[in-house]
């Protein structure tokens, strides 16, 4: 079967970035791939969405309602947003920095099975460089049992999309990740 | 050099293609969703070999595509459909004359719409000028296409459009890509007016000339490997036009149902003898397209003369809603419904969250424009705003609600003028953008002061076509490829048209700025200000580190939200009874320390 994976934030999150190095890495795995991104307004404050089908199964880039195995989201009203596209069954993983708990979250509790929420900002608080979020992202996605990409061709994906000067931070963010604990829900 | 699979969206699969096509001009105007086209030919071609621009309008852009096509060269010219409606003057006649070197038109629809005023099916101007449309319904086919369409323009002389949606053009797909192939220069335009100057006395015979074309192009298309009938042993067959055919197989594989599916990609002319091969194995027919049921009607008609006894399903039957953009669900759905099944998708609740508006950028120069020309506004009895297209149209959100209206590119002053002749008492201001203007909107300035009209013009210049993506315009001072090009002087050329009250105005200094505007407004006649700073998105790249340490912050607010309601910075909040300021979204602009009446908002060094 498939793999859909759906990312979601606002924008500058790293939404439309983490999709391409995540289509670049499938590509570099040997599997089929496509990816619908939906930036309408994202430098206006927008919503930005990107849809990943890994798998040659699928035909459309955009993931048909309830058949997403994996949402990951920089925000978490972002994440409630495209609860109508997942599995009952799906993974999700939701930043959150505000440490009390809210409504949202506890919505988000009621209607998921299988919650992580992670803290990137107190993930990466060892560099300084808050556009490194995304990289913690990946690494910790990686580390999922379900997750269908290699980590080390991720990484190798990461990297190359980034410009040399960038690579250091981001590979260090991205061990932080990697290694960060799952939050018990 | 095979270069291999990569990773590519439908627009730069199109670029690569259209190299691959070894064209020799590419002409553009920005819009959603096709502005990366352009774009991403200079990229891969790193303007060599390639002449590339943004036009200064869509008809122009078609015009010079055509007129190289002429000269022999292959020409790409790629537009919004709304874009189309401008240079459908144009492309009416290049169908009659015909093309000589290829000539494809790029055209973006938007059906859902996302990001236009209406969703306007290309395939009617298709249909209405008489020119083959494709329609691809992945990466790998957009890319191909254009090679595919250059050689069909070539060999039947006519202009061919592919059609795309937001789907292909911004997902990303694998696809394969072929060599870049030497664009072909040797550019003679050979005289024949009989064929290219179009009068009445040969227009007759350019017009049967065109539908015997047409009905070569169908029967061609017929033969051709851009339609393909999966057949699967099922009484029930769907008809899936472009890109519907994604959604058609992702819905048939959730429902685990058996359908033969026709792949519908030449879109105009539908070829007959295709739409006939399907009606002789079907009982039932679903059509599914984007847009207006044309391929509907056109298998009915068919259908008819056939004497089909089944029943053909779709949009005309409210089985497909007619409005917004299909997919895989609402496709389910009406499989379910003709076919007696219990529809998966229905129960699935679709979760209630706020909208997030689009806004003018922190620190956008307009907002500013706005703020002043509306203080300005309010002390008058009455007044009408009338916008443009652009990121002005985004003013019209609240709190702003900047705009009372806002028809299409460059239609505010004509708007205005409108209202102005039908006698409204009200002081009528058009507020137009720099691309804008230079789009259409100076023929519209034109007719105003030809008719001395008492109104007042609002040009907010920010030196680029912003909303798609910061491409120059006739302001900006360089091309396509980023060379230095010349610059249209909108003073002199304002000033040169007659128009007697002409101020320029930076928009960060709000004090000199609300007299510009005050002195529009008191003038008797045409007035023009010329409101003109950088776009905010461009500009705060450019920061000098020395201003790095200046910070904003708020002390002794009142919340008497004056800067909350009438300036709403994205920049500003509320947070335990103060407004503060987002040190993240904050460029330094300072203008919302001129906005407080109370002097609360104060500028600092880090410092301090």
């Amino acid at each position: 079967m498939d793999y859909n994976i759906i990312i979601s934030g606002l924008g500058g999150d790293g939404v439309i970035f983490l999709s391409k190095v995540i289509t670049s890495a499938a590509l570099n795995q040997g599997v089929e791939v496509k990816c619908y991104q939906n930036h309408g307004h994202a430098k206006r404050g927008g919503s930005v969405v990107a849809h990943i089908r890994i798998g040659k199964n699928s035909f459309s880039p955009m993931i048909p309602f309830a058949t997403a195995d994996l949402l990951f989201s920089f925000e978490i009203n972002e994440g409630a947003r495209y609860l109508h596209f997942l599995k009952d069954e799906a993974m999700v993983v939701v930043h959150h920095d505000r440490g009390a708990d809210s409504a949202q979250i506890a919505h988000l509790k009621s209607s998921i099975n299988n919650l992580s929420i992670i803290d990137l900002t107190d993930i990466i608080k060892s560099i300084d460089d808050p556009n490194t979020r995304n990289s913690a992202m990946l690494g910790f996605i990686i580390t999922l049992d379900c997750f269908p990409l290699k980590s080390s061709i991720c990484k190798d994906a990461l990297l190359m999309v980034l410009p040399k000067e960038k690579r250091g931070i981001n590979d260090a963010a991205f061990e932080l990740g990697r290694r960060a604990k799952r939050q018990k829900i | 050099m095979n270069l291999g699979r990569k990773i590519l969206t439908g627009n730069e699969a199109i670029a690569h293609g259209a190299l691959e096509a070894g064209i020799g001009v590419a002409t553009s105007y920005p819009g959603t969703p096709v502005s990366e086209v352009l774009k991403n030919i200079c990229v891969y071609s790193k303007c060599v070999g390639v002449r590339a621009e943004w036009s200064v309008n869509e008809k122009m852009a078609l015009e010079v595509a055509a007129g190289a096509s002429y000269a022999g060269v292959r020409a790409l010219c790629s537009m919004k459909h709304l874009g189309l409606n401008t240079a459908l003057d144009s492309l009416s006649v290049i169908a009659y004359t015909g093309v000589n070197g290829g000539l494809v038109l790029i055209i973006g629809d938007d059906p859902e719409p996302t990001s236009s005023q209406t969703a306007v099916d290309t395939r009617y101007h298709a249909i209405l000028s008489k020119v083959p449309c494709l329609e691809p319904a992945n990466g790998q086919e957009a890319k191909d296409f254009v090679l595919e369409a250059f050689e069909l323009s070539e060999k039947f002389k006519v202009p061919v459009i592919i059609r795309i949606t937001p789907m292909i053009a911004h997902s990303i797909f694998i696809v394969k890509l072929g060599k870049k192939l030497k664009p072909f220069r040797n550019p003679k335009f050979i005289k024949d007016p009989d064929r290219y100057v179009c009068m009445p006395h040969n227009t007759k015979m350019l017009h049967d000339q065109l539908n015997q074309k047409e009905e070569k192009i169908s029967v061609f298309f017929a033969a051709s490997k851009f339609n393909k009938l999966e057949l699967d042993n099922a009484k029930f067959s769907i008809l899936a036009s472009g890109f519907s055919y994604n959604y058609v197989k992702d819905a048939l594989n959730i429902l685990g149902l058996k359908a033969n599916v026709l792949k519908l990609l030449t879109t105009n002319p539908i070829p007959e003898q295709t739409i006939n091969k399907l009606i002789s194995v079907s009982e039932n027919i679903l059509v599914v397209e984007e847009l207006e049921p044309i391929a509907e009607g056109f298998l009915s008609v068919v259908a008819q003369k056939r004497g089909f006894k089944g029943k053909i399903l779709g949009k005309l039957t409210k089985h497909i809603p007619r409005v917004g953009e299909l997919n895989a669900q609402i496709v389910a759905g009406a499989i379910c419904s003709i076919n007696g099944k219990k529809n998966p998708f229905s129960k699935i609740k679709i979760p209630k969250m706020p909208r997030t508006v689009p806004s003018l950028c922190a620190g956008c120069p307009h907002r500013s424009s706005y703020y002043v020309l509306h203080k300005v506004l309010r002390k008058l009895k009455g007044y009408n705003a009338i916008g443009d297209r652009g990121c002005y149209n985004v003013g019209a959100h609240p709190p702003l609600r900047a705009i009372d209206a806002c028809l299409c590119m460059g239609a505010s002053i004509g708007i205005g003028y409108g209202l102005v002749a039908a006698g409204v008492k009200e002081k009528t201001v058009a507020v137009i953008g720099d691309s804008t203007f230079f789009h259409s909107g100076i023929t519209a300035l034109i007719n105003a002061v030809q008719h001395g009209i008492n109104m007042t013009v609002l040009i907010l210049d920010n030196d680029y076509t912003s909303m798609t993506g910061h491409q120059p315009n006739p302001g900006t001072g360089f091309d396509a490829c980023g060379r230095k090009v010349n610059i249209i002087n909108i003073e002199k050329l304002v000033k040169s048209l007659g128009v007697k009250y002409y101020r320029r105005a930076d928009p960060y200094s709000l004090k000199a700025a609300e007299k510009a505007v005050k002195g529009a407004i008191e003038f008797k006649g045409l007035s023009v200000v010329h409101m003109k700073r950088e776009c905010a998105l461009v500009s705060q790249k450019k920061i000098n580190p020395q201003d790095k340490d200046i910070k904003y912050i708020v002390k002794g607010c009142r919340l008497c939200m004056h800067c909350i309601n009438t300036f709403a910075c994205p920049a500003l909040y509320v947070e335990n009874g103060t407004v503060k300021i987002s040190q993240w979204k904050c460029i330094k602009c300072g203008v919302c320390a001129q906005v407080c009446p109370f002097d609360a908002i104060k500028r600092m060094n880090k410092a301090w």
